[in-house]
């Protein structure tokens, strides 16, 4: 897990994918983080951070049906593999230790 | 809603995108695209496209480099692999491939050598660039202007004097002719030629001992030949200083020392000499007046001289001297000069109205054109085959496609295929040009080797690269564009155009073998034409022999003994020949001559028996006496003399002839004195003394006994001497050497072309019956007789050879023609050559396709019906 790293992006990205489970691919990745976020992002930021996790291994995708809309292109789903479930689990240990650690007086 | 995504992004993000990635990418922003096109299209499209670019980064883009060739090979072992496969499985079309393409390959090779080899005559001198031959064009009395090689002797040391632009000169008297040459008892005959002292410092004939600038200095100096001094001495060591003894034209008849050895001359040089003496001993003893031509001039000129500016320079330059030396006497007939390339002019050697205007260069390109032909005959058999059995291998094409192939990597397989091919032939084809190369020496005359050097691996590597790429190519590019689906599914079927492709691929090949079938009927009519036309006079059983050493000086004593013997007939002295070698002028005064036109006469000297021994016949008057001395003051013209000099009663009529007055006592009906080229033109026979050669009649039915006896006496007086004769039909045929050469070479050339051509046909013939098998078998059954199948078979093939026919048979006449106007007199083309030539090569294709064409008829319908194909 010390080799293992996870960008900020990239680790909301994670959590959308396990959020929408079996539902998410790039464009409802994208639509559900613009939404949280309240900012636009660009698809091929999406992409990118997909394209690392996987072959750091934290997602692993499948293709879906043709569908209309895509243009006769399959969707491509992503879920969370098991080190990826890891890896947001201990950046969520790690996250809740460190701010339990702040002492009330800090925001005196 | 269907609208579609900006066509030019989309097309550069299929182009650079990893092709794992581009379903998802696509599909996702077609998505996007669509969803916010409905709310604003134009932001929608800037944003697709933007989108688009930032997708252009490593990790996005496709290696286009890497992954390709990594197994080349393994592939390459694959191919080699399916290469030998296939080979072995058709095993009948890989030997007619095989069989074409080296029989095509050995030709060119063999052409490519004498090529190279006549290209190379005289190119190995050093001075190559700058060394130039002074040739002077002459008017004629007649109008015209007559290109020779003749200049004054003393020109060569005039211009190095006169003419900053020489650096050296030399003239070179060479007269053609033998002398004796002897040491001891020993005597040979030796061509000989009389050269400047700077000879080897201006040709760089290889001096094996002597000084070149010290050489043909004395006057009583002499370099002879390593053959030659190996004749005479037996040896070619420590031969400087010794002497020899010389005959030739009695007054340079004496000893001389030898000053060096040069190498015997090689047939790569024009320039054919035994034995060299010094120009020194020519001038004392002959009148060197600038007005007698009987020199070569050889310059070698200053680096960087422009030749154009030199010519017009030297142009008057004879004149000029001639004037100031003899005063303008002359001037009248007294040449232009120009220098031309010594190494140019033997290929270049043909002169009209003082211009180069063609040579030997004619036949080098004649032949490098039926080189080139054979060669693309023999590509177009192996294009022809391969794409027509192409049907046979597109399953493996569109698996290879399937599973992932490149184009190019199919390209280069074929291509890969092809070359294996060609250089297979190419080792054949070596192979064959070793087993062949001593019977093409003889055909050519020359000494042909095939010497390994960088030249030829680097022209047989071009010849085999070229080969390889044009006969792989169709095929390779052909195969290698199916579409995988249609040809798994069996939907390919040959396209008209590949069909006419073919076709005008085998119309091409036969044409040509049409035209050079055409062409060799035209040659060998034209060459028995000229062996059996009646040239006027009677030679048969007559022998020519040069009257050497003692004959020269003893001609009659030894005409009169050799009269004694039972099987001569007659004989009798002659100076020249009838091939092109005699004297003549345009000197001659004749009553009511116009003064401002006059005639180019040719003229012989002969003894007074020569005109009943070759049996001319005399159209007016007599012809010479036999009585000693009566008629050195009389002349007999030809019919076209007569007719020329306007002469109403030529008999008994005074001409002068150079100064001296002659009168006529006979007219000669013409004949032929020079080769069929010329047309019979003026000519005077004058009696003379002094004799070149000898005549002698034999009878006929005694030739073997008569030779002897006239050989023993020979011996009397030329002791040490081989006896050597010529038959007066055989100094015809080397008149006709040239001819004889290209007719048989061309005949052996149309025979191959003509093999390679019908190998083609065969593989096609064979691949078309077999493709229609089935329909063979389903037509039998339906009640087709054989006759019919082969007609359906062979009617196809037919008709693209009678279009070839046509078109060669047309072509074939225009070149005949061409050639035929060359000769002055010559056989009229007949119907029958061209409808010959047409019956030859349909009849042959005939037979080819028929082999095929009757088997597969015949078969049982049953055999062919019951398989699975």
């Amino acid at each position: 897990m010390k080799d293992q790293s996870l960008g900020e992006f990239e680790e909301l990205v994670l959590l959308v994918v396990a959020g929408l489970h079996d539902e998410a691919y790039g464009v409802s990745i994208l639509e559900h983080l613009e939404e949280k976020l309240e900012k636009k992002l660009n698809i091929s930021a999406v992409h990118v951070a997909l394209k690392r996790m996987e072959d750091k291994g934290f997602v692993k995708s499948r293709f879906g049906g043709i569908t209309e809309e895509r243009g006769g292109r399959r969707k491509k789903f992503y879920i969370v593999t098991a080190l990826g479930k890891r890896m947001l689990d201990h950046q969520y240990a790690l996250r809740t230790s460190l701010y339990k650690q702040i002492p009330k007086i800090s925001f005196g | 809603m269907n609208v579609n995504p900006p066509k030019r992004a989309l097309k550069f993000l299929r182009w650079f995108c990893r092709e794992d990635y581009i379903e998802e990418l696509e599909g996702d922003l077609t998505e996007i695209f669509r969803k916010e096109y409905g709310i604003a299209p134009a932001r929608a499209k800037r944003k697709f496209v933007w989108s688009v670019i930032r997708y252009f980064r490593p990790e996005f883009i496709k290696s286009f480099t890497a992954n390709r060739y990594i197994n080349t090979l393994p592939m390459f072992w694959h191919n080699f692999l399916i290469t030998l496969r296939n080979h072995k499985k058709h095993k009948a079309s890989f030997l007619l491939n095989l069989t074409g393409l080296s029989t095509g390959l050995a030709c060119a090779i063999m052409i490519y050598l004498w090529v190279n080899d006549e290209l190379s005559v005289d190119k190995f001198h050093e001075n190559d660039t700058r060394l130039y031959q002074v040739m002077k064009t002459v008017p004629r009395a007649d109008g015209t202007v007559t290109t020779m090689v003749y200049t004054p002797a003393q020109m060569a040391q005039e211009m190095v004097k006169d003419l900053p632009e020489v650096e050296l000169a030399v003239s070179v008297i060479s007269h053609g002719e033998t002398g004796i040459v002897s040491a001891g008892e020993k005597g040979v005959k030796a061509k000989h030629q009389f050269a400047d002292k700077d000879y080897f410092r201006v040709f760089s004939y290889p001096l094996l001992e002597g000084n070149k600038y010290k050489v043909l200095t004395g006057k009583h100096e002499v370099l002879l030949s390593d053959k030659l001094a190996m004749k005479l001495f037996n040896t070619t060591e420590n031969l400087i200083g010794k002497s020899i003894e010389w005959q030739w034209r009695d007054k340079f008849d004496g000893p001389y020392t030898v000053s060096g050895l040069f190498e015997a001359r090689s047939s790569r040089s024009s320039a054919q000499f035994d034995i060299i003496f010094s120009l020194s001993a020519w001038e004392s003893n002959n009148d060197n007046c600038w007005c007698s031509n009987n020199a070569n001039t050889y310059l070698v000129l200053r680096e960087g001289t422009a030749i154009e500016e030199f010519n017009e320079k030297i142009r008057d330059y004879s004149k000029v001297k001639l004037n100031a030396l003899e005063g303008p006497g002359g001037l009248k007939w007294e040449g232009t000069l120009f220098a031309q390339r010594f190494s140019e002019r033997y290929l270049h050697g043909i002169y009209e109205n003082g211009f180069v205007s063609g040579g030997k260069i004619e036949y080098v390109a004649l032949f490098s054109i039926i080189g080139i032909a054979i060669l693309v005959i023999a590509c177009i058999n192996f294009m022809n085959l391969s794409t027509a059995k192409a049907s046979r291998r597109m399953k493996e094409v569109g698996i290879k496609k399937v599973i992932g192939a490149h184009r190019w990597a199919l390209i280069l397989q074929y291509i890969g295929e092809s070359m294996f091919m060609t250089f297979l032939s190419l080792a054949i084809a070596i192979f064959m040009v070793y087993i062949l190369l001593p019977p093409f020496r003889t055909i050519t005359g020359k000494d042909i080797a095939l010497n390994f050097d960088y030249n030829l691996l680097l022209a047989l590597g071009l010849i085999t690269l070229i080969t390889g790429i044009i006969s792989g190519s169709y095929p390779a590019f052909h195969l290698s564009g199916f579409r995988p689906t249609d040809v798994l599914k069996g939907r390919i079927k040959a396209t008209t155009s590949e069909s006419w492709v073919r076709k005008g691929l085998v119309v091409f090949q036969f044409s040509v073998s049409v035209v050079l079938i055409v062409s060799v009927i035209v040659i060998l009519k034209q060459i028995e034409f000229i062996q059996t036309k009646n040239l006027g006079y009677d030679r048969n059983n007559i022998i020519r022999i040069s009257n050497e050493g003692k004959l020269e000086k003893s001609l009659t004593p030894f005409l009169n003994q050799i009269k004694t013997i039972p099987g001569v007939l007659g004989a009798s002295g002659m100076s020249g020949d009838f091939t092109g070698n005699h004297s003549g002028g345009g000197g001659i005064q004749w009553p009511g001559k116009d003064p401002n036109h006059g005639i180019e006469f040719s003229g012989l000297y002969v003894d007074y028996n020569v005109i009943e021994m070759l049996n001319l016949k005399m159209a007016e008057g007599r012809s010479f006496s036999p009585d000693p001395g009566s008629d050195n003051e009389k002349v007999i013209f030809n019919e076209t003399a007569v007719a020329m000099m306007n002469l109403k009663d030529p008999i008994g009529q005074t001409v002068t002839m150079w100064g001296r007055e002659k009168k006529i006592v006979g007219v000669v009906k013409n004949f032929h004195y020079e080769s069929l080229y010329e047309r019979v033109g003026p000519l005077f026979l004058c009696y003379g003394e002094k004799h070149q050669s000898t005549l002698i009649k034999i009878k006929s039915g005694m030739e073997a006994e008569t030779l002897h006896q006239i050989g023993a006496v020979y011996n009397d007086y030329n002791n040490g001497l081989p006896f050597e004769y010529q038959f007066l039909d055989q100094d015809f045929q080397v008149l006709y050497a040239a001819e004889n050469r290209v007719a048989l070479l061309s005949k052996y050339f149309a025979s191959i072309a003509i093999l390679i051509s019908c190998l083609g046909l065969f593989g096609l013939a064979a691949f078309t019956a077999e493709r229609r098998t089935r329909e063979i078998g389903i037509r039998k059954i339906l009640g087709s007789n054989e006759l019919n199948i082969v007609y359906l078979l062979s009617g196809d093939f037919t008709k693209i050879i009678l279009t070839a026919i046509t078109v060669g048979l047309f072509v074939g006449y225009l070149i005949t023609k061409t050639w035929l106007e060359s000769f002055a007199y010559r056989i009229s083309l007949e119907w029958w050559f061209f409808a010959g030539a047409g019956v030859a090569a349909l009849i042959i294709s005939w037979i080819t396709i028929g082999i095929h064409t009757i088997k597969a008829a015949r078969t049982n319908p049953i055999e062919t019906l019951k398989m699975d194909q």
